[in-house]
């Protein structure tokens, strides 16, 4: 392996202990009863007080959607950033303060269709950060359209009576393929997996990628059958793309249970500037 | 998929840990979801997961006596973190409708109570150690009590209508 294989992720050097709830925030979620989202919210609540990282020291940035509301639900720093664009406010921010666990939390709409060419190069770039992805196949804000991992053949819009006709697209294979340094796939119905696997993601040295499938209740009330029909992949994590590759393309979305891939790249990190003092660095603005 | 914590209890810290961690998680959990049916303004619902919440809260206090009358430092305990647990009495998050009844949440809540009577139970009856033993039968009989307590709730409330998640004003039609 030529990257790091296990990052330090640095606790809380105070003494001071934090549970789940010192990550939350007053403001109360105003998802749909019974949306996934509650249960991603817990865990990863669960997960920052099992590592114990000091809440000043973690950002959750977010873009647009019913799971970008995220960042207001905990008492990190937050940024509820623009449409799609998510992962390049957290790239800049990671980049500029490598010291901070950087999360970004997206939805299936904001993070595969409007921000679809970040999410490729966010997996190319493999800058250190933990990507987790709610994928309700559906753009529930907006009451219910079409999303790019809805199947082609759901007709429960009225844009859509005949479904989109379109191929879902593969978020974890084009990951892969991009560069992704960590990929795992969860379900909001095993909060405990999901916990430990985004405590496993941040540790992870690069660009790691969750999917969570998060039923959205309201507009794809058949999802609250998926509980049914996910079950876990039995072997190990592949460590070369081949394997991981093939195990991707012959899954049909819903295994989960195990990380499916990780890599060994070296994390992007910016290379520090020599240090400038207060007069150079106005030399260089000046037009 | 959630690993059973019985392999992982074999002393009494242990199983205080555990039984102080899963009731908290339970009490926050049931506060959480009153405010989620006061943000969809289901009152009678959200009062009565304030009611399961104070229950909840009531073992974690049940556990707080039982380490001062076993000699356990609480504040030890309190360190837990078992990420890979889930807690057994806190509903899922999946299980919640915005139009449910309350028959419908005191029945799951029934239903927690006595997955944790069952586990207490088998605890006790699957260890070698007397003082685990002890404590797991008095946790046990803690979450009967509060069963039969939830038994009597049910009765003050009237059985489901067939119809009760039928909304005159569904968020598909909106579109």
């Amino acid at each position: 392996m030529d990257g790091e294989a296990v990052k330090t992720v640095s606790p809380c050097q105070s003494g001071i202990s934090h549970e789940a709830q010192d990550y939350r925030s007053e403001v109360k979620p105003v998802w749909c009863p019974g949306c996934g989202d509650y249960s991603v919210l817990a865990a990863l609540t669960n997960a920052l007080a099992d590592l114990n990282l000091p809440p000043e020291e973690v950002a959750l940035v977010s873009g647009i959607g019913c799971s970008s509301r995220i960042p207001a639900y905990t008492n990190v720093y937050g940024f509820h950033g623009v449409h799609g664009r998510a992962l390049p406010v957290a790239t800049g921010l990671k980049l500029a303060r490598p010291d901070l666990t950087v999360l970004v939390a997206s939805g299936d709409g904001d993070g595969f269709s409007i921000g679809g060419n970040h999410f490729l190069h966010a997996c190319r770039r493999n800058v250190d950060m933990t990507y987790i992805i709610m994928d309700n196949q559906v753009y529930g804000m907006t009451k219910g359209q079409a999303s790019p991992t809805t199947d082609p053949g759901w007709t429960g819009s009225d844009l859509t009576p005949e479904g989109s006709g379109i191929n879902p697209f593969q978020p974890l294979v084009i990951a892969l393929a991009a560069g992704a340094n960590f990929i795992a796939r969860c379900f909001s119905g095993e909060p405990v997996h999901l916990a430990e696997t985004i405590v496993e993601a941040i540790k992870h040295p690069g660009f790691s990628i969750i999917q969570v499938l998060s039923p959205c209740v309201t507009f794809r009330p058949e999802q609250r059958a998926w509980k049914d029909f996910i079950r876990p992949v039995e072997d190990n994590y592949a460590t070369d793309m081949r394997s991981a590759a093939k195990r991707l393309l012959n899954d049909d979305g819903f295994t989960i249970g195990q990380v499916l891939y990780k890599g060994d790249r070296k994390a992007y990190r910016c290379q520090p500037k020599a240090d400038l003092t207060i007069a150079q660095l106005t030399e260089e603005f000046e037009l | 998929m959630n690993p059973t914590p019985q392999g992982k209890i074999d002393n009494l810290e242990d199983l205080l840990r555990y039984a102080r961690k899963f009731e908290r998680d339970a009490a926050l959990r049931y506060s959480e979801l009153a405010d989620q049916m006061e943000v969809f303004n289901n009152p009678e619902l959200a009062n009565l997961f304030r009611k399961m919440a104070v229950i909840e809260q009531m073992h974690v206090d049940d556990v707080s006596a039982l380490c001062g009358e076993l000699g356990v430092e609480e504040e030890d305990i309190a360190k837990t973190r078992w990420v890979g647990l889930e807690a057994s009495e806190a509903p899922d998050y999946s299980e919640i409708h915005y139009q449910a009844l309350p028959a419908h949440m005191i029945r799951l809540a029934m239903g927690f109570e006595q997955k944790n009577a069952e586990f207490y139970a088998n605890l006790a009856k699957g260890t070698s150690n007397d003082k685990v033993r002890e404590a797991a039968k008095r946790l046990q009989a803690e979450e009967e009590m509060h069963l039969r307590e939830l038994e009597t709730w049910l009765k003050r409330y009237p059985e489901s209508d067939p119809d009760w998640d039928y909304d005159m004003d569904p968020p598909m039609e909106l579109e």
